[in-house]
């Protein structure tokens, strides 16, 4: 999983980020052309994981901080994590 | 050097500035969109005689349509540059540069023959839509592919990809006593004092500048029924900017008309629209309009 937050990490810049309140939309750039109609859609969550994501985030690092923000428990956020993070990283990387 | 007048889009006034001996010549779209030279010039046009020779310089961006590239992008040690080739043969057309301290563009081309006289055609397609479109990343703009139309009372606005009924939609509603603005491309305004507007641009065909108050948008598609379903947040603005004309290659600029989507959203109802193409669509539409008021 780690792996996967690095990989996504890097390729953060092929995406442009529009915040809308409780959303964020994720539009990417690719050959240089924005993609309208590739867009992601992330919320409230999905928008400070991504936000989160830099060069020395771990899933162990990730999960701390969103424990002192949301109100979830240690074992439903495992979960969520397992399927939002691959999902997440085949969104933006493409495999 | 001489001032020649300006075109008006938008409410835009393009001044024209002649830096040559030769007559300048339009295209036929562009004959009601003159004015005089009024107190204030938005973007100032200089027309110049010739080509410079950009042989070392690198393509950093490419806009293609049916892989015809139409223009492209070079940074040069004299700043960037914009060359815009003929749609079909890909001969170079022009070569324009844009100050966006001044708003100014420089345009050259090369002389060609009109009526035996040698005239400079300095805004031919598609260097008047490039002008249009880098306009549109400084000002509360859009620039969308769709037909928008008037009824007298609501400004209608129905954006797709071609085939997607937009021109039949345009049809109906001008056989029930619409006004069509265009029924192919539109810019939409955020006016001074907060409203919607659309309006028409020069075009390959004769047509008078046009623009209405716009209220609606709808994103047509066939379907065996009329069904409706409403948009908002980031899908709607997503849909929206789907059908905008834009280029990727400054991020800031996709941004802003994100920006701006997110801004018209908030007082333009957007929808999903099945569509039967016929009559019976206008009844739909307006029951639905009045149930969500």
């Amino acid at each position: 999983m780690n792996s996967l937050l690095q990989s996504i990490f890097k390729h953060k810049p092929s995406f442009v980020c529009k915040n809308t309140g409780e959303e964020l939309l994720l539009i990417p750039l690719k050959d240089n052309v924005a993609d309208f109609n590739q867009y992601l859609v992330l919320n409230e969550l999905g928008a400070f994981i991504w936000n989160l994501i830099d060069e020395t985030t771990t899933i162990a690092s990730l999960q701390e901080k969103i424990l002192q923000e949301f109100e979830v428990t240690a074992e439903q956020l495992n979960a969520d994590l397992s399927v939002f993070i691959p999902e997440l990283h085949r969104y933006t990387c493409g495999s | 050097m001489t001032t020649i007048g300006s075109i008006c889009i938008a409410g835009y006034h393009f001044g024209l500035q002649n830096d040559t001996n030769l007559q300048l010549v339009f295209e036929t779209g562009f004959e009601d969109f003159f004015t005089s030279v009024g107190p204030h010039i938005d973007r100032q046009l200089i027309f110049k005689q010739g080509f410079i020779d950009f042989a070392n310089s690198t393509s950093c961006y490419q806009a293609k349509a049916n892989k015809q590239l139409l223009w492209e992008i070079r940074d040069t040690a004299n700043g960037r540059w914009f060359l815009v080739y003929h749609p079909e043969t890909g001969e170079l057309q022009q070569q324009a540069q844009y100050n966006p301290i001044k708003h100014t563009w420089n345009i050259h081309c090369e002389a060609q023959e009109f009526q035996d006289e040698s005239v400079l055609n300095p805004l031919a397609y598609p260097m008047a839509p490039l002008l249009w479109y880098v306009l549109t990343t400084e000002e509360p703009l859009l620039l969308v592919h769709a037909s928008g139309l008037t009824d007298g009372k609501k400004g209608r606005l129905f954006a797709g990809f071609s085939g997607v009924g937009k021109s039949t939609m345009a049809g109906i509603w001008e056989r029930n006593g619409a006004q069509v603005i265009n029924d192919d491309r539109l810019l939409l305004k955020l006016e001074a004092d907060g409203t919607w507007h659309m309006y028409n641009t020069p075009m390959y065909y004769q047509a008078s500048p046009k623009s209405a108050a716009l209220q609606h948008i709808y994103f047509p598609f066939h379907s065996p029924a009329n069904t409706l379903e409403k948009l908002s947040g980031a899908k709607a603005i997503a849909q929206l900017l789907a059908f905008t004309i834009h280029h990727g290659y400054d991020a800031q600029h996709v941004l802003h008309h994100s920006n701006i989507a997110e801004q018209l959203l908030q007082t333009i109802t957007a929808a999903k629209l099945g569509v039967v193409p016929t009559n019976d669509i206008i009844d739909f539409i307006q029951a639905n309009e009045q149930s969500a008021t």
